[in-house]
């Protein structure tokens, strides 16, 4: 409608005008020719139009061609690696961005796992830095057992402090390796069977009645060995043939069983522990966990600011 | 190997094939870049850029013509350059006008060898004025107008490189001219007295 009423309000002079370009490339229907041609014979304006777009025609036509001033070829360096680059970029950036999170969060847990440990439940820290605390920290808990246990029994107590000695000569050379462990646990067994010889019935009869004391004897040396190394059937295996007496044989074997409930005891023993290899362990994981999780960070921010610049 | 077996050596990575077709194109390329942006560190980008894009496209070329599937992305990354243009503070015409010859295309070459100095030097001018004068027409007009006054392209051609309708490149084309015309008019005095354009219609037809 639009086109129409314009169409009605152009004069034929700006109609035709409108159509020289095309009719000069001879791009006009035979009918729009004629109409061009009709009034350009009586319309010098429109002639005098035609001939000066003509004349700029020819004079766009008689630009000189410009060669390239170099060759265009690209190179296979140029292509390739642009192009692989591109794909791996957008594929690093969300890993990249995964990774510093995952860094972040990770040193978060560890770091609120170790002050949570250390700091708020130090009965739960305590147990599993004892099995790290080194072996002269364990014979005043030895020791301190032994003396608790001289308030009960004359016996038990030369027992108990003659095995504290010869384990701690023993822990310094402390191997898993099991020719090394039996050979100094052997020598205490003369000595508890030294003193169960003199009177071998009456003990038997109170290995009898009281199972509890001759346990507790077995208890300490468990107790050390547990503590050192995980292997522990050496003991029962040495006790067991010490007493000839058949009853001395059951009473001794509950012990092994009781293990489990023993482990528990060495972190009753109070005092300040010293700086363990776990916690040096601990700490060097939790800074290079840090260390990483801002480097990431730093990889990731940049890379983010490369992009939006390759994106401009 | 012709066209359509380079074209399909290059779509299978083969960079050596689209460099032989780089080099078949890149004249033409570089002189439709440089008529249009009027500037050969430009034209040079704009042609670079193209053939780029045009390697990493080409495995979405699907047959039809490959000269104006390549010119359509040579007038984009025209496109491209012009924005960029805009961004920076851009040449004034009077600039343009007095520009140093050097700053031409070094490899500008010329049919008349027996030509005069002076004769030389009014060509050169003259070639400087249009080039200024297509510097003042819009991006579409302007792209139009170099395909097909300078690269002789059908309009057909042109509706196809450009992407529009017969009917737009038709007007933008007309309205093109007639802007250039009043631009060469208008600075008549520039231009050299065999050039200028009269009202006359004795050398017509």
């Amino acid at each position: 409608m639009v086109n129409i009423l314009r169409g009605i309000g152009k004069s034929e002079h700006e109609r035709v005008a409108e159509m020289l370009s095309a009719y000069i490339d001879g791009e006009l229907t035979p009918a729009q020719k004629a109409r061009v041609e009709a009034h350009l014979a009586e319309c010098e304006e429109c002639a005098q139009n035609l001939h000066t777009l003509r004349q700029t025609v020819s004079l766009l036509g008689q630009l000189p061609t410009v060669r390239a001033p170099r060759s265009f070829v690209i190179r296979e360096a140029q292509v390739a690696p642009r192009r692989r680059a591109g794909l791996r970029w957008t594929r690093a950036y969300p890993a990249l961005q995964g990774a510093t999170v995952l860094a972040f969060l990770l040193f978060v847990v560890i770091f609120a796992g170790d002050v949570a440990l250390t700091h708020f439940a130090p009965a739960i820290g305590g147990a599993p830095l004892a099995a790290y605390r080194s072996p002269v920290t364990e014979v005043p808990a030895a020791q301190w057992a032994a003396q608790e246990q001289a308030a009960e029994g004359t016996k038990e107590t030369v027992v108990a402090e003659k095995v504290a000695p010869v384990e701690m000569t023993a822990t310094p050379a402390e191997t898993p390796v099991l020719p090394v462990l039996p050979a100094p646990t052997v020598t205490p067994v003369p000595a508890a069977a030294d003193n169960t010889a003199p009177t071998p019935t009456l003990v038997t009869r109170e290995v009898m009645e009281d199972t509890a004391q001759p346990t507790e004897e077995t208890r300490m040396a468990l107790a050390e060995k547990t503590a050192e190394a995980r292997p522990s059937p050496p003991p029962t295996m040495e006790a067991t043939p010490l007493p000839t007496a058949t009853p001395v044989e059951v009473a001794k074997a509950p012990p092994p069983e009781r293990e489990g409930g023993l482990s528990e005891e060495p972190p009753v023993t109070g005092g300040p522990p010293p700086v363990s290899p776990a916690r040096v362990a601990l700490w060097v994981i939790e800074g290079g966990l840090l260390i990483l999780a801002i480097a990431l960070l730093a990889a990731t921010l940049w890379m983010r600011r490369r992009r939006r610049r390759n994106w401009d | 190997m012709d066209e359509k077996a380079l074209i399909t050596a290059a779509q299978q990575g083969d960079v050596d094939a689209f460099n032989r077709l780089v080099l078949a194109y890149q004249n033409m390329t570089y002189n439709l870049a440089y008529r249009i942006l009027g500037d050969g560190d430009a034209a040079a980008d704009a042609t670079q850029d193209a053939f780029l894009s045009a390697y990493r496209a080409i495995g979405r070329f699907r047959g039809g013509s490959f000269k104006a599937w390549l010119l359509r992305i040579v007038t984009n990354a025209c496109y491209d350059q012009l924005r960029v243009k805009q961004r920076r503070p851009t040449a004034s015409l009077d600039a343009l006008l007095v520009a140093d010859p050097a700053s031409g295309p070094s490899s500008v070459s010329f049919a008349d060898e027996a030509e005069q100095p002076e004769e030389y030097a009014l060509r050169q001018e003259l070639n400087r004025v249009i080039q200024a004068g297509i510097g003042t027409l819009p991006a579409d007009q302007r792209i139009t107008l170099v395909l097909s006054d300078i690269q002789g392209f059908s309009y057909q051609e042109i509706a196809e490189i450009t992407g529009v309708s017969l009917g737009t490149v038709k007007s933008r084309l007309s309205r093109a001219r007639a802007k250039l015309r009043d631009f060469l008019l208008a600075r008549g005095e520039l231009l050299p007295a065999r050039y200028r354009l009269t009202g006359s219609m004795a050398d017509s037809e």
